[in-house]
């Protein structure tokens, strides 16, 4: 079991590593100049040259490697030029937005997908688990950003009907449901599809086991055989991916975040490429990917836990 | 200053920098000279101010950039503007409403010797800094201006320097040394009593008073501002009518009123709140719900029509004329014997674009543009139109000059809306006259080092603020020969050393009157060489909610809160 | 595998396997609601974009300045002229929906064809290579190392699963400029894991079958064993993650496009023409709705016709 676990941590680290060149490759080929980010536009070319040295930014790139790797081993993630903070305090700071939207949108996902696919399994083969099926493949298909924009067109609307359930126009506050649900939703619609089709999958093998056909032949109620028994064994798997789509939303969900304008960490994401600010770009792809690396992780040390077949 | 006036940093030129009311000629201290304009054309009527301001109340913005500094010496954007000039203020500013300049800090202009190269600032006395927990820390000395300067200077500052020393202030006698490492204090700048300072100019510049009212020229507490900037942005302090009250990166910043402002009967309101990172889309629908007082960015193009349209609004819509130029520019320069090196084949060209359309595209919000300097600015020039819209001709034109079948070139353009659109409107009037064109947008921060790249870009869309309130930044920056440069900001690269010459003299040239004639003979020579089509100046329009009272656009300041209050009874 | 994008289409360990007849198949496909849904959904967006010059005589890049725009320069409702309305320039929307199906389906079937071909061969030659040695003369000495090609393999499967790839995508387009061949290989270069991963699974399993234990025994060469034996068995699990793939790379050229580093503008493209506008969906909700509906016709056909062709594949779970 150790080496086991040292092998695969051994092969996380190599993939940090490995992400950690990758990126900081391709930041410092941004055709962008991080020094006149931070200077302006109007500022002239000597105060833009001043900025550039001041920042180490004419240094060799072996140069600027090594300081930002010693750097990163010694827990400073550098400097965003463009926010003016630091990056590890500034991803930390913007996490608790994401991780909430996370949470809620995994939430609705599984009280969307869950039920349904329970419900398709026993009535499968008919009408209802067709509908349910076109029903979550309709709602995957429909674009992300397209449906965010609906949804804030329709509270707008219901807004000036009088509705104010909702806050208008997106936005942010910790723990607030008005602003919470709607991205969240957006989320959960997209991706309620996943988590119906593996449970639908898990739940028709369950249901054809010995023990399933026992306990009805007992006379337990199907609700109690469904719920109590055949769910406990079904959702493994499910917990599998809850684990996955955990790792990469904490990773910063871009495009919803984009749409309601909720401060997290992939809305800082997309500013950080689209300013060339170069230590924020190294800084959110590198958590985003830790996120995913430990969700990986986390789950693959479960699976092998649980499921002896698994060789050491 | 190259900027979109969407763009994230476009305002912060505009808001260093105004019409130069007076500020012109050397020797002169005070007073407006040549076209002072009070209010410029295309304002909103001004509310007039009622005879007792009501107080108190909390005012709600919100911008779609975040705010990046709080430090007056290194603050160059656009949210930062409004923000800092709450905390912070120089010894000039400009009137409430108009462009001249007035003394703030200082108790009256500052004396200016014959020679236009030693200013003697005199400042009031009984001026407290107040720290952002509401107390006072100390009075304010003349000292702490000569340390203000000098950290402007400093090429120490963490994490960067000022992004201005050597522009602003670099002809301060003394400052190339501290700039250089070479010194810590500027020679130039001694304090010679508790409460006046003397700054000695390497050459006369009249343009010298606008650097006193800029966010740069700042009055800050030595023992406080250090060279770490990121601790002076996280607690800042400052002489200004509001202080700091909390400030959470990518959400909020909370300004809360100065009990201890030396001015009486300010600060107006008890809070203002500063929401960013909101869709702009978002805050229009926030300021229509009434649960947003300001739009910090202008209407949404796609709400624009409707907005300023419908009667319910009309009081709440605030609009003025900015001083800058919308423009495409050709790489006059252009290697190789191109076609954009060739004279003809320019006016040609200034003859194809339906500068019409183009305003339409920004929903009428602006005027055509036919010359260099915005209508707002001194020496701008009505009858500089030298090119006519008639895009037969221009075709018939372009086959004299050697192309009847056109030729294939590149527009570079930035993402913010619209700058893409005016893009794709430009290419089908190229096209039209025989020149294929292929539009290329990128990112602003990738477009800017595009166009400061010599001859990397053969037509540029971009636009112009001015840097401060005198013809010869529209001039020198993007139009001489020493900014034709890599780094520099003359996008087509234009380079003429007669016209460079004349430049030279207007600069220094100390008779008002003969300036702007001077400026106007300049911009007809430089149209007559055709290294741009101008095509517009932008007008800035927002909305207020039916609460805000006292809010207008200002001309240098764009968004200055400092005399807005909450209407009673709302 | 879900990502942020969500790849548009629904992936789970399929079991698909070739169980029963062809005319089973056949009767279990054509007798599926969804088959006809997603096929006719298909036929009619590739009709679109092959057919477009056909249905509208309007260039589509072509901006109507006078008839095309209100006298305040916002865009104009259907009409006889323009019967899907103008755009924000003033540009037919009927002409650009069309030609935005050719840019939405040049990148989708191009990417996911790349995709695909580097999915199935890294995961098949994973499985079937396993660890070979490499075998060297030093002089008189033989020495054999190993290389571990099926680790190297998947662990790189999963390092490009761990990247956050829609920033991967964001910076590249940034640095190279954005032009219609980056933006497929890049899409390409993200998506090709899902499938790589599937076959994986799927090649291990049938590696472990009695007819390729005998094929081995004879002394068939593994990379003929792949080839004629084991394919046959990955077809119908590489036609339903392929027809599955095109959903999810459409949905992310519409993502990279709306985002903004999508294909050049002003190139027809439903994400690009959906962010174009987004100013207007309070005022004039049409010129949002109607691309996003195009992208998600699209997304849905195929992904309606992967889902049917799982099922006739492998009727075990629809009895």
């Amino acid at each position: 079991m150790t080496t086991y676990l040292l092998r695969r941590l051994g092969w996380a680290a190599l993939v940090l590593a490995g992400v950690a060149l990758l990126t900081f490759f391709l930041s410092y080929v941004l055709p962008a100049d991080p020094a006149r980010m931070v200077a302006g536009p109007q500022a002239r070319p000597e105060d833009v040259a001043a900025i550039r040295h001041a920042l180490g930014l004419d240094r060799p790139f072996l140069d600027q490697l090594g300081t930002y790797l010693g750097n990163i081993l010694h827990g400073n993630f550098g400097h965003s030029y463009h926010q003016n903070k630091d990056v590890l305090p500034l991803l930390l700071q913007r996490f608790p937005a994401t991780a909430q939207l996370a949470v809620a949108g995994l939430f609705l996902e599984l009280l969307i997908g869950i039920p349904l696919g329970v419900m398709a399994a026993t009535r499968k083969g008919t009408g209802f688990d067709r509908a349910a099926t076109v029903l979550t493949i309709v709602l995957v298909s429909a674009p992300s950003f397209w449906v965010g924009y609906l949804i804030l067109e329709a509270v707008f609307q219901a807004h000036k009907a009088g509705f104010d359930l909702f806050a208008v126009g997106g936005g942010y506050k910790p723990f607030d449901l008005r602003y919470l649900v709607l991205p969240a939703l957006t989320l959960g619609f997209s991706g309620a599809a996943y988590y119906n089709r593996i449970m639908r999958a898990t739940m028709i093998d369950e249901l054809h086991r010995e023990y399933i056909r026992t306990a009805r032949a007992k006379g337990l109620p199907e609700r109690r055989v469904l719920w109590h028994h055949a769910i406990r064994n079904a959702i493994g798997p499910v917990v599998i991916q809850i684990g996955l789509d955990l790792g990469f939303f904490l990773g910063g969900v871009v495009v919803v975040e984009q749409v309601f304008s909720w401060p997290g960490i992939g809305k800082l994401a997309v500013e950080s490429i689209v300013t060339a600010d170069v230590p924020l770009i190294m800084g959110t792809v590198l958590f985003g990917t830790l996120c995913i690396v430990i969700a990986n992780l986390a789950v693959d040390i479960l699976n092998a836990v649980v499921d002896p077949r698994i060789r050491f | 200053m190259q900027s979109l006036i969407r763009g994230p940093r476009a305002i912060a030129i505009v808001a260093i920098v105004g019409l130069a009311a007076g500020a012109c000629s050397p020797g002169a201290s005070t007073g407006p000279e040549g076209s002072g304009s009070a209010a410029s054309p295309g304002a909103t009527a001004a509310e007039s101010q009622p005879a007792t301001i009501p107080q108190g109340g909390t005012l709600s913005i919100a911008y779609q950039s975040d705010l990046q500094h709080l430090d007056p010496a290194v603050m160059y954007d656009t949210v930062g503007i409004a923000a800092v000039r709450l905390m912070f203020e120089s010894p000039l500013t400009y009137d409430n409403r108009t462009t001249q300049l007035v003394p703030l800090l200082l108790t009256e202009m500052p004396a200016i010797s014959a020679d236009g190269k030693a200013y003697t600032l005199k400042f009031r006395t009984g001026i407290n800094f107040v720290k952002t927990d509401g107390s006072v820390l100390r009075e304010m000395t003349a000292d702490d201006f000569v340390y203000s300067l000098n950290r402007v200077l400093d090429p120490n500052l963490k994490p960067s320097p000022s992004p201005v020393a050597s522009a602003f202030f670099g002809n301060i006698v003394g400052a190339s040394d501290v700039i250089g490492g070479k010194a810590k204090t500027a020679s130039g700048i001694k304090a010679t009593d508790a409460s006046t300072v003397e700054v000695d100019l390497v050459k006369a510049d009249a343009t010298f008073s606008n650097i006193l009212a800029s966010t740069f020229a700042a009055v800050v507490p030595k023992e406080l501002a250090t060279e770490d900037t990121a601790a002076f942005d996280a607690a800042p302090v400052g002489t200004g009518p509001y202080v700091l009250g909390s400030y959470t990166k990518g959400q909020q910043a909370t300004f809360l009123a100065n009990k201890h402002y030396w001015q009486p009967g300010q600060p107006y309101l008890d809070e203002i709140d500063f929401k960013v990172g909101v869709d702009d889309n978002a805050a229009l629908q926030q300021v229509q719900a009434g649960t947003l007082d300001i739009l910090g960015d202008q209407i949404p193009s796609g709400s624009f029509t409707q907005v300023t349209t419908d009667p319910q609004y009309a009081d709440q819509i605030v609009r003025h004329s900015l001083v800058e130029t919308q423009y495409m520019s050709m790489d006059a320069s252009q290697p190789n014997g191109g076609p954009l090196s060739k004279l003809a084949v320019r006016q040609a060209i200034e003859g194809a674009i339906d500068k019409e359309n183009i305003l339409k595209i920004y929903h009428g919000a602006g005027v055509v543009a036919d010359c260099i300097l915005p209508p707002d600015m001194l020496g701008f020039d009505p009858t500089c139109k030298p090119y006519t819209f008639d895009q037969a001709a221009a075709k018939t034109a372009l086959a004299a000059a050697g192309y009847p079948t056109g030729f294939k070139t590149t527009l570079y353009t930035d993402t913010t809306d619209p700058d893409p659109k005016v893009a794709a409107a430009l290419q089908q009037d190229l096209a039209t006259i025989g020149i294929t064109v292929e539009v290329v947008t990128q990112s602003f921060d990738t477009f800017l080092n595009t166009i400061e790249t010599p001859h990397e870009a053969p037509l540029v869309y971009v636009g112009w603020f001015e840097d401060y309130p005198d013809p010869s930044d529209f001039i020198d920056p993007i139009l001489s020969c020493a900014s034709a440069v890599k780094g520099g900001a003359n996008a087509s690269w234009y380079c003429n050393q007669a016209i460079d010459a004349q430049a030279a003299a207007a600069r220094g040239e100390v008779d008002g009157a003969k300036r702007i004639t001077e400026y106007q003979a300049i911009q007809k020579a430089i149209m007559a060489d055709a290294p741009w089509v101008p095509l517009i100046h932008e007008d800035w329009v927002t909305l207020e909610s039916k609460r805000v009272g006292g809010f207008v656009i200002h001309p240098v300041w764009l968004y200055s809160l400092r005399d807005v209050y909450i209407k009673p009874g709302t | 595998m879900p990502s942020d994008v969500r790849v548009g289409s629904v992936d789970q360990d399929f079991e698909v396997a070739v169980r029963g007849s062809r005319s089973r198949f056949r009767r279990a496909l054509l007798r599926n609601p969804a088959f006809w849904l997603g096929a006719v959904g298909v036929v009619i967006v590739v009709s679109a974009a092959v057919f477009a010059p056909l249905i509208t005589s309007h260039d589509p890049n072509f901006a109507f300045r006078k008839e095309g725009l209100s006298a305040s320069g916002d865009p104009v409702g259907p009409s006889a002229l323009f019967p899907l309305g103008t755009d924000e320039l003033g540009r037919d929307y009927l002409s650009r929906l069309l030609y935005g199906a050719r840019t939405s389906l040049t990148v989708g079937i191009g990417a996911n064809l790349i995709a695909t071909l580097i999915g199935v061969a890294v995961g098949s030659i994973a499985a079937f290579a396993g660890t070979p040695r490499l075998r060297f003369r030093f002089g008189s000495r033989v020495v054999r190392i190993p290389i571990p090609v099926e680790n190297i393999l998947m662990r790189i499967t999963d390092a490009v699963l761990s990247f956050p790839v829609l920033l991967l995508a964001i910076a590249l387009v940034a640095i190279v400029g954005p032009s219609l061949g980056l933006v497929i290989l890049v899409i390409a270069a993200v998506l090709w894991t899902p499938i790589a991963r599937v076959v994986y699974s799927r090649a291990l399993v049938v590696r472990e079958a009695d007819f390729v234990l005998a094929a081995r025994a004879v002394g068939v060469r593994p990379a003929r064993i792949l080839t004629k034996h084991v394919m046959p068995h990955l077809i119908p699990l590489i036609v339903v993650y392929a027809t599955l793939g095109i959903a999810s790379t459409v949905l992310f050229e519409a993502t990279l496009s709306f985002l903004g580093v999508g294909v050049p503008v002003p190139a027809a493209s439903w994400g690009g023409m959906i962010i174009e506008h987004i100013g207007y969906y309070l005022t004039d909700p049409r010129v949002v709705v109607l691309p996003g509906l195009a992208i998600m016709v699209t997304i849905l056909s195929f992904n309606l016709l992967g889902d049917a062709l799982a099922d006739a594949f492998d009727p075990y779970h629809w009895q």
